[in-house]
């Protein structure tokens, strides 16, 4: 498994962050570098790439408040 | 609202013009319909993935009436009706990609787009917003308005990075991080309010949101256009 996380950095603390959408349902098979999803921090947004190929595990549901370094999703 | 005597409407027309020179000297402006018009700041995006990082490709451009609004809310429930309705006001409502709330196009707001390459690595949220607007407050500057960037509260898409002339919003700011064939394109996008009335726009706006079921709960007093803000002294008699 290899997990898909927010990187750190990407924002000054305090921002609020959302996972806006998932551009693969839980299941479909991603290739590694495809953007998988994408958060919106504040009113920027920040596409999300797959780090390996493989079967998406969506861990964090559309909507959801999001961090730096958290881990949205893992790739089987 | 008080007007000064010295900007009719024709002095207003010309100052989105003057604007836009300030901010690029020579560019075009073009005039856009509706969701083709928003589209195409795709295309700028993928122009600045294989342009040279140090010079930002730009758009500046109007838009018939419109509403638009985030992809968020184009997800809700009733929808499609809160459209129709809108557009039956005659303010058809459009999708963008970036983030924030419903905002107002229409000939009197000047928009500018700004997209530049960032290269593969980490980029910064706050870097697609510092360059593009030192760029607009010194170009605003130049014509005599002394503007700042800030929250507006109460105002229509509002954020941290307005343009503002004393608290008031002249624009609301969004932006995005974009990966082209492993580049980073930092986005940048601002709707300012040039002429006409302000109050006209948070009205649509707060009736398309509360068709959504939002609160739309908008204050009119919370926006301006750089037309009802006299520059000035020097620069307004140097501009005429």
């Amino acid at each position: 498994m290899t997990d898909i996380t927010i990187p750190d950095g990407l924002w000054e603390d305090g921002a609020e962050a959302a996972l806006s959408t998932w551009f693969y349902a839980d299941g479909d098979h991603v290739a590694a570098g495809a953007v998988v999803a994408e958060i919106m921090v504040e009113k920027t947004s920040y596409e999300i790439q797959s780090p390996a190929g493989g079967t998406l595990h969506i861990a964090i549901a559309e909507e959801q408040m999001v961090a730096p370094g958290q881990c949205i999703g893992r790739i089987s | 609202m008080y007007r000064p005597d010295f900007l009719t409407a024709a002095t207003g027309d010309r100052l989105l013009e003057r604007l836009a020179e300030a901010l690029a000297p020579g560019h075009r402006i073009e005039t856009g319909h509706g969701q083709p018009a928003i589209d195409g700041d795709q295309a700028l995006i993928r122009r600045a993935a294989t342009s040279d990082a140090a010079t930002p490709s730009i758009r500046l451009w109007t838009n018939r009436r419109c509403l638009v609004t985030v992809r968020a809310m184009a997800r809700l429930p009733g929808f499609d009706e809160a459209q129709r309705a809108s557009a039956a006001h005659g303010w058809p409502v459009y999708v963008r990609q970036t983030g924030g709330t419903t905002v107002a196009h229409r000939p009197g707001i000047l928009n500018l787009s700004w997209a530049r390459r960032a290269g593969a690595g980490p980029a910064r949220i706050e870097h697609c917003f510092e360059e593009p607007m030192r760029w607009i407050v010194h170009a605003a500057g130049r014509l005599g308005y002394e503007l700042d960037v800030g929250a507006a509260p109460g105002s229509y898409c509002d954020g941290r990075h307005n343009l503002c002339h004393h608290g008031r919003k002249l624009a609301g700011t969004a932006a995005a991080i974009r990966l082209i064939h492993g580049q980073r394109v930092l986005f940048f996008h601002a709707s300012i309010t040039i002429t006409g009335d302000p109050a006209q726009d948070v009205a649509a706006i707060a009736r398309f949101e509360r068709s959504l079921g939002l609160p739309g709960d908008y204050r009119p007093e919370q926006h301006v256009a750089l037309a009802d803000i006299q520059p000035g002294h020097d620069h307004a008699v140097m501009s005429r």
